[in-house]
């Protein structure tokens, strides 16, 4: 093979430079972010100012070209179609929310200003995340996601939570990025690509795939697993939730949950879910098995804590349960990658929210806020404890707020799928979970405040992406129209 | 058995050494030598796989993975000063603040 075949030298067309530009503005506001940071006295505003100017020129850049037709690039590695552009501007919309949010936190906490530059590789790193469809390729966007999220949880360097908080996701996800890199070699070396769609063909017309393939798949699905937070590979989540700056664990929560589950619907849709091969069926009832285990395990765990980020740690376990049932029908309902995208939306959003709200109330290198601290907290602040309500209930799904619409939408999917059990099982466990977000809004209005009531931090930055998020919610809730059959759109 | 066998079986070897390092041992800094020995028997594999199979594309992502590991391993010793600078060592059984 001559290396003209490998790197083809040939100059972008206008076309695919369009599709890339939200790449080079992120990238490159990161840099600009990061020089702009080393200013003496304003390095933080300058560089918040500097990567919101550039985190909305890749907004308006993804949706001028979101329309455009399909493009694959370095041979179908890059793929940008309307609904990996879609996806890239949501992951954006989280950055800029990200970045919205740490403002005033940053100089609370004592974050350095290379922290909004870091959500810009994150950004970056995402974009390429969801658009590629090369197992290897997948992993240096993991990485380059990764990578900036790690230095992210351990900014906070006074605080021990943080440093340890930032070690242990820090062993685990290297542990997670080695098993995914060895397990792409191994589906490698058996069935000969990396390419999900040429493996894809493999499988299907070959029933009888060799062990060395199970096995790399095996170690690609634990590791995606870890990523998302699902049961048995969750023990990281609480503790990087608790000890990372509450404005990092928003925009982790909500990005890099639907960047990472986003890419493991994608791996999941290509290499497991092929009906014609008997060998992968064990893998589909692990992915059963470990759906139901993350719902009852979330719940019922979440039930038991009495910290606020704590208990929404718990509570993104189930959450993933719910998203894996999604996974499940995706082969068999047509509207189940429908509702699975709009899920991962709506639940980032009352995330981001119910963060912020938080964020708001801790004072400096607190871990996290008791549910005592916020007794009475809504009568003192009706507008804040009116915005966390409506995330908590969107969380639990209740109507009018966008978490009803998503719930309803994965589950009916499921159910015409046939995957009545599992849906049983969701539901039950969805209705413990509305336990343990009623009582903290019970706690929020219905009680008398304690003498260590929470004090409230005034910071802009926070209100302002609370104010979004809830604003968001109610209206997908109310109105949830538009953004269905935009959805539906962009996947025909 | 050929010897494009006996790489491999070096190269799972050493994947499942480093993983036991990363789960056994309670030094941070033997921790990170155990992933860096995780990512290079994956390097390993996907050299000899590439090299069976005749194509280069794996050769050529070696060289990006190599790229990601020093940044991987800039990264968790930069944590690891930090984990040191707040507990004062870098075992693993000193940072045990966040439970429950």
């Amino acid at each position: 093979m001559e290396i003209t075949d490998i790197f083809p030298l040939q100059s972008l067309s206008t076309e695919e430079i369009l599709n890339l530009l939200p790449l080079f503005s992120l990238s490159f506001g990161a840099i600009f972010t990061l020089i702009v940071g080393t200013h003496k006295t304003k390095g933080h505003g300058y560089a918040f100012l500097i990567s919101f100017v550039f985190i909305f020129l890749a907004l308006f850049q993804i949706t001028y070209a979101l329309f455009n037709s399909d493009i694959s690039l370095l041979g179908g590695t890059l793929n940008f179609s309307p609904f990996t552009k879609t996806l890239s501007l949501m992951v954006t919309f989280f950055a800029l929310i990200g970045t919205v949010l740490s403002y005033g936190q940053d100089k609370k906490e004592g974050l350095l200003p290379e922290l909004y530059a870091l959500i810009q590789f994150a950004a970056a790193g995402m974009i390429l995340m969801v658009s590629t469809s090369h197992l290897l390729f997948m992993f240096i966007a993991l990485e380059i996601m990764s990578l900036a999220i790690y230095v992210l949880v351990s900014m906070r360097r006074g605080s021990r939570f943080s440093a340890e908080a930032g070690l242990k996701y820090f062993i685990l996800g290297g542990l997670a990025s080695a098993m995914f890199l060895y397990g792409s070699s191994l589906v490698f070396g058996a069935l000969g690509s990396f390419q999900l769609t040429a493996l894809e063909d493999v499988l299907r017309s070959n029933s009888n795939p060799p062990i060395i393939f199970l096995i790399g798949l095996g170690l690609i699905v634990s590791a995606m697993l870890f990523k998302v937070g699902a049961f048995p590979f969750h023990g990281w989540l609480p503790d990087v939730y608790q000890g990372a700056s509450t404005n990092v664990t928003a925009f982790m929560g909500a990005a890099v949950k639907f960047t990472a589950f986003l890419a493991f619907a994608r791996i999941a849709q290509s290499l497991i879910f092929i009906d014609t091969v008997e060998s992968l069926k064990w893998f589909q009832w692990f992915i059963w098995f470990i759906a139901a285990a993350s719902m009852i395990y979330g719940n019922f765990v979440a039930i038991a804590q009495n910290e606020l980020k704590r208990m929404l740690a718990y509570s993104t376990i189930a959450h993933t349960g719910y998203l894996l049932l999604g996974l499940q029908s995706m082969n068999y309902s047509t509207d189940a990658g429908q509702s699975l995208v709009l899920y991962l939306f709506f639940y980032a959003f009352a995330n981001l929210g119910a963060f912020s709200v938080i964020s708001l109330f801790e004072e400096k290198n607190q871990k996290d806020l008791h549910i005592e601290q916020i007794a009475g907290l809504g009568v003192k602040h009706p507008v804040l404890g009116f915005f966390m309500t409506v995330f908590l209930l969107s969380m639990a799904g209740i109507p009018l707020t966008s978490g009803f619409i998503g719930k309803y939408g994965l589950f009916s999917s499921a159910v015409a799928a046939g995957q009545i059990p599992l849906v049983i099982v969701a539901v039950l466990t969805s209705v413990v979970s509305v336990y343990y977000y009623l009582r903290v809004i019970v706690y929020l209005f219905m009680k008398e405040s304690t003498s260590d009531l929470a004090i409230y931090q005034r910071m802009s930055g926070p209100v302002l992406a609370a104010f979004v998020s809830a604003v968001a919610t109610l209206q997908f809730g109310l109105f949830p129209r538009a953004i269905i059959n935009f959805v539906k759109l962009i996947t025909n | 058995m050929n010897n494009e066998m006996l790489i491999q079986l070096l190269a799972a070897f050493l994947f499942v050494m480093g993983m036991l390092i990363v789960s056994l041992r309670r030094d941070t800094i033997m921790i990170l030598m155990g992933i860096e020995l995780m990512l290079n028997a994956a390097n390993l594999s996907m050299v000899a796989f590439s090299k069976a199979s005749h194509m280069i594309e794996g050769q050529v992502q070696v060289f990006f993975i190599i790229t990601i590991a020093a940044a991987e391993s800039a990264i968790g010793l930069s944590i690891l000063v930090n984990l040191y600078r707040n507990f004062g060592s870098v075992k693993t059984q000193s940072a045990t603040t966040l439970k429950g």
